[in-house]
């Protein structure tokens, strides 16, 4: 069984950084925090550490927004990151947790789906039915063994959670404490425990949190990029990491291949060019930055695989006209207006327009 | 003793007040203009005088060169103040004289236009540039002179955006400083070592040593790259050459106030000064020798202005850097709040924002504020600061208060950053005449000096509200616009006036520039309305400034503008120019007795415009556009009203006897053949006979659908009644309406909608029940008919309800067609 992971946790993945860290950082710890909160913020804005260690930036953007984050996850609040699909909210949550706990499985996936039990407890029927209710019998949930060892506990989509699922979250932020009825008894948080959880709360089909949940989370926002060179760099970096796990045979992209497709993002999500001399229609779906990496895979994957290993136009269009198409009539009819009216007037787009014309 | 501080700091005022009590001077010396002095006596405790004020230096003959030195409850310079005059010590400012310093700019910038222009001669004109160095408006000045006082503050709050160019060091003192102990931003370090600091007992003088150390070195690094020749290669602009010129000077003058404080026998002197001052003013260079000669021939022979001063209200808006205030503070609110509280400031203040977002509706609870307030203490242990800063505390708020929303934030933003705060200046402080005179009024009319906007309802029959409006409309000549006047509401009401009053400091400026006119607000608006009213060309615009003379009953002003109209009104061609005047005029002299205005000359004035306007009316509606037929058309319609309530009723009849005309000549605009058919109708000089024939005439085939849509928009306007109560004509319009083209009907709608829309709920549903009943017969039998005409229907309901009226008229057309 050592066939290879597709993907990695975070503190697998970056094991070296997290062990490097924790072995400089002499600051006080919040208890049992694995490192300090000074740590976790240089583990996910990326520096320089005394020894020389280069730690790479985890998010990239404003550093106060995630100061906020790690700042709240001191204090025993729990912590809400909210955003648009993309801004690189689960990603964080799941590094905070792994700096944070060492840990970042203790999972919550939200569905509409999700019931009572995967916040709370389950059984295990057989047992239940043999040997009457008792902790063995008892299946923990994630939340539940956060609780017990006193570490971060994540809940990704909350919004996507039924309100009267979302409802049993109450008691657990504002007492830290699980009841059981079946067995008289309960489960008390142990320090360390917290809660990051992640939403989206202007997608299709979400739950809105009630006041009382939400008043238990204290509310980052994530945003979109502020400037094409953050974006630039993030898709950039991530392009790199993600094409060295999956072992793509295709060379590093150039930058300028990258700077076309994030301009060609910025300027559909935001309805103007760059120049902000021309307005554009927006296509229905977000436009986000984690599709314009992912954007670049593809064209990654298609040039190793079925090119000549050199990234071009042809092998990112496809990815492009996916990512802006999402409704078949009015997407592609924006998507023709921007290539008719910016595309073409750009002299060194040409071969962009050729090949995404080709495919609408 | 050397007290370095920065101008509106808290933390600055607190350490202050400590050091003086420590201290125990003889005299206190103030960074200030020495021609105040005598204001300084009213900054006691207790006194009327409640910041945030100004200090007001302006030029007796052009109050427009003026100088403005805002205090607020926290500026250490009022502190100080404050202490002087609890203590009973002498108390001085000793700046540079506030006549030379607002003369030698004036002089600076008369010789940059000269120079200017000279370029301009030989090279391509720098229009903007020069624009802006020529008219030197009161708002331009005001930031202007400010920022010469207090650049050291200034570029505390602009470093920001130069990052990559570091300016030289006497601009940004501090953030050389800050950048030196390895902050980013300066603002944040002046905050967390000065403003924010927690005074120990019984060092409150060490700090000042310390920062005058600091200054000490930097103004040594300065002359150093000066000399070096760093600054001589860059360009020196304007700013910077009025710095170069007056800010030795500025320090020159307090060294000689210091040196005379000596010479009186003063021996233990407070000189409170902005901080990069301070190391120019030690013993050492004032007993320095020789310096004192050099110092005196500096000043000798410097160009002068006379000036008054004064005390004026401020507000802490304008004290924010964001109303363009150089050496303003980005929140005031929180420094004052800073200074008035004991202890930790956090907690007071997010409950203060806590109670402002729940008096907007939002959720604030108390556990939020808990919450807030431990957000903001981990994120300052974790930003590594001693105090928590305004920026921690507001990312706490946006956190835990408002999940992460900036919008109510934005909401409430001016009241707690800002704090909507006017100043107070006693009456007895000597202002200006015509400033005392207006006080005076306000008082008497009880309409108070407000920061915040509200709205005056007056009701014109009661003599008080009569004469505060009287008050308004004199101040608003003056261009001081205490008082906006709202439009009215309810049209017919003539007796009621809305009024939005807010104050605004600048205004105190507006009311020392006005009194150029005048030493009372009667005697002020009516001199510079006579003013303005010799020199207008136009009889229009003479016309208008009658009307305001009216409003603001000016009595001088109203006899001598109608003299002028009426020596003008012989100039005047142009028809409408009179039209719009009659209206005035006849109002004028049917309350003239009331006013004693010359009966005789107004009743002269009104028959001579009456027949000018009748003779050369008809002329005048040769081949006009729709807008021009659309003026025109309420020309008529103000000047019948007007002439039908004037004394006289000769040019009433001569009036209708010109509109019968008109209304029945085809070449007339259909606008106007329109809406003189209404007036005739409605003053029984038609009968219904005849109106109907002329609408039917109108109206009929041959003439373009266009046209007859606008002789209804004429006759229609205003003009529901008719539809309501008289058959006949509601079956004309009915007829012709069903006479059009689909297409013809949709050109048309706009139209109608513009004239029915205005008519009352009420006689839209009448014309509406109306229409009905004509029609319900017609719809009904037909409906059997064509059932699939009828699908059509509820799209042309919608369409049609908005019109009201049209709506069974249409469906019968629809189904018939």
């Amino acid at each position: 069984m050592d066939a290879q992971l597709l993907r990695e946790h975070a503190e697998n993945q970056y094991k070296e950084e997290l062990d490097a860290l924790s072995s400089v950082d002499k600051k006080q710890r919040p208890p049992r925090w694995k490192m300090s909160p000074w740590a976790v913020m240089t583990y996910l804005m990326g520096g320089k550490l005394e020894n020389g260690f280069e730690i790479s930036p985890k998010y990239i953007g404003n550093r106060r927004t995630i100061e906020i984050a790690v700042a709240t996850l001191t204090t025993d609040r729990a912590l809400l990151l909210l955003g648009l699909p993309g801004t690189a909210k689960t990603w964080v949550a799941e590094h905070l947790a792994a700096a944070i706990s060492g840990d970042s499985t203790l999972l919550i996936q939200g569905t509409a789906g999700t019931s009572e039990e995967s916040v709370r407890y389950g059984w295990n029927y057989a047992r239940l039915l043999a040997e009457g209710p008792s902790m063995q019998a008892l299946v923990p949930s994630p939340m539940m063994e956060a609780m017990k060892a006193g570490k971060t506990a994540r809940i990704e989509e909350l919004t996507r959670i039924p309100a009267d699922v979302q409802d049993t979250l109450i008691t657990i932020l504002s007492e830290k404490t699980l009841p059981v009825p079946e067995l008289g008894t309960e489960i008390q948080a142990v320090k360390g425990f917290n809660v990051i959880a992640t939403a989206n709360d202007r997608d299709k089909g979400v739950n809105d949190l009630s006041s009382a949940l939400k008043r238990r989370f204290n509310t980052v926002i994530l945003p979109v990029p502020a400037t094409i060179e953050e974006e630039i760099d993030i898709v950039t970096r991530r392009t790199e990491a993600m094409g060295k796990a999956l072992e793509l045979p295709a060379e590093k992209p150039a930058i300028e291949e990258i700077t076309r497709v994030v301009q060609i993002f910025r300027e559909l999500r935001s309805g103007a060019t760059l120049d902000g001399k021309t307005k554009l229609r927006s296509p229905s779906g977000s436009m986000s930055t984690a599709e314009a990496i992912s954007v670049m895979n593809n064209g990654l994957a298609l040039s190793g695989h079925f090119g000549d290993g050199a990234l071009k136009a042809e092998d990112l269009a496809a990815g492009i006209v996916g990512a802006v198409v999402k409704d078949p009539v009015q997407d592609s009819l924006v998507l023709k207006e921007y290539l008719e009216t910016v595309v073409k007037e750009r002299d060194d787009w040409k071969d962009f327009y050729r090949s995404i014309r080709h495919l609408l | 003793m050397i007290f370095g501080i920065r101008h509106h700091g808290p933390g600055s005022a607190a350490s202050l007040e400590k050091a003086l009590r420590e201290f125990e001077p003889d005299i206190v010396l103030i960074e200030g203009p020495p021609e105040a002095n005598p204001l300084i006596k009213y900054v006691a405790p207790g006194s009327e005088l409640i910041p945030p004020v100004a200090l007001l230096a302006y030029a007796g003959d052009d109050a427009r060169q003026a100088c403005y030195y805002p205090f607020a409850e926290f500026s250490p310079e009022w502190r100080a103040m404050l202490y002087a005059n609890e203590k009973g010590l002498p108390c001085r400012f000793i700046d540079l004289a506030q006549s030379n310093w607002l003369a030698l700019s004036k002089q600076l910038k008369e010789e940059k236009i000269a120079a200017l222009s000279q370029t301009e001669l030989n090279s391509d004109p720098n229009a903007e540039n020069r624009e802006n160095l020529e008219a030197p408006e009161v708002s331009d000045i005001l930031p202007d002179a400010e920022s010469e006082t207090d650049n050291e503050d200034e570029s505390l709050t602009k470093l920001d955006d130069s990052k990559d160019k570091t300016p030289p060091i006497h601009r940004d003192p501090i953030g050389t400083l800050a950048r030196a102990a390895g902050y980013e931003d300066s603002e944040v370090f002046w905050e967390q070592l000065i403003e924010q600091r927690k005074q120990k007992e019984g060092n409150a003088c060490g700090i000042f040593s310390a920062l005058l150390e600091a200054m000490k070195a930097l103004r040594a690094q300065e002359l150093e790259s000066k000399e070096n020749g760093d600054l001589n290669q860059k360009k020196l602009d304007y700013e910077d050459e009025e710095d170069n010129l007056i800010e030795p000077l500025r320090e020159i003058a307090m060294r000689q106030n210091i040196r005379q404080a000596k010479k009186e026998g003063f021996k233990k002197l407070a000189i409170v000064c902005g901080a990069w001052h301070a190391p120019a003013l030690t013993d050492e260079i004032i007993e320095g020798k020789g310096q004192a000669k050099i110092d005196a021939a500096a000043l000798k022979g410097l160009p002068k202005q006379k000036l008054e001063t004064t005390w004026i209200p401020w507000t802490n808006g304008r004290l924010s850097f964001a109303s363009g205030y150089g050496a303003g503070i980005t929140a005031p609110g929180w420094y004052e709040h800073i200074f008035s509280t004991e202890g930790d400031p956090t907690l007071p203040w997010l409950v203060k924002a806590a109670s402002f977002l729940r008096a907007e509706d939002l959720d604030a609870s108390s556990a939020q504020v808990i919450d807030a307030v431990r957000l903001t203490e981990a994120l300052t242990s974790l930003r590594e600061l001693p105090h928590p800063g305004l920026s921690e505390i507001n990312e706490a708020i946006l956190a835990c208060l408002l999940g992460g929303n900036p919008l109510p934030l934005s909401l409430i933003q001016n009241k707690l950053l800002i704090g909507e705060k006017l100043g107070q200046v006693p009456p007895d402080i000597p202002g200006t005449p015509l400033t005392n005179d207006t006080l005076r009024q306000s008082q008497k009319l009880r309409i108070k000096q407000e920061a915040l906007s509200k709205t005056l309802e007056l009701d014109l029959r009661k003599p008080l509200d009569l004469e505060r409006s009287y008050f308004l409309n004199r101040l608003n000549i003056l261009n001081v616009a205490w008082g906006e006047k709202q439009k009215n509401r309810i049209k017919t009401s003539t007796f009621h006036e809305n009024w939005k009053l807010e104050w605004r400091p600048e205004m105190s400026l507006a009311l020392i520039e006005a009194s150029i006119w005048g030493k009372t607000l009667i005697e002020a608006s009516s001199n510079k309305l006579m003013d303005a009213a010799t020199k207008c060309t136009s009889f229009k615009i003479l016309v208008v400034l009658l009307g305001q003379a009216l409003e603001a009953n000016l009595e001088e002003s109203i006899k001598g503008s109608m003299r002028l109209a009426s020596e003008r009104s012989n100039a005047s061609l142009d028809v409408s120019e009179l039209m719009s005047a009659l209206p005035v005029l006849v109002s004028i002299s049917r309350y003239g007795n009331v006013r004693e205005i010359d009966a005789e000359l107004v009743k002269s004035l009104v028959g001579h415009l009456a027949e000018k306007v009748i003779i050369n009316l008809e002329a005048a509606l040769v081949s006009l556009d729709d807008d021009a037929a659309r003026s025109m058309m309420r020309l008529i319609s103000d000047c019948e009203e007007a002439l039908r309530i004037y004394e006289e009723d000769r040019y009433i009849g001569e009036l209708y006897t010109l509109l019968g005309r008109l209304a029945r000549k085809p070449s007339i605009h259909p606008l106007i053949s329109g809406k003189t058919t209404k007036l005739l109708f409605d003053a029984r000089r038609l009968n219904e006979e005849e109106a109907r024939t002329i609408m039917q005439f109108s109206l009929s085939k041959a003439s373009s659908h266009a046209y007859s849509g606008m002789w209804l928009e004429g006759f229609l306007t205003d003009n529901a009644q008719v539809l309501i109560h008289d058959h006949t004509f509601f079956q004309v319009v009915d007829s012709w309406l069903q006479s059009l083209e689909t297409e013809q009907f949709q050109e048309l709608l706009p139209l109608l909608r513009k004239v029915m829309g205005p008519y009352s709920i009420a006689e839209k549903r009448n014309i509406q029940e109306r229409a009905l009943s004509q029609t319900n017969w017609q719809a009904k039998e037909e409906e059997a008919a064509s059932d699939n005409d009828l699908l059509l229907l509820p799209v042309l309901d919608k369409v049609l309800s908005l019109l009201g009226a049209n709506l069974a008229d249409r469906q019968t057309d629809e189904v018939q067609a």
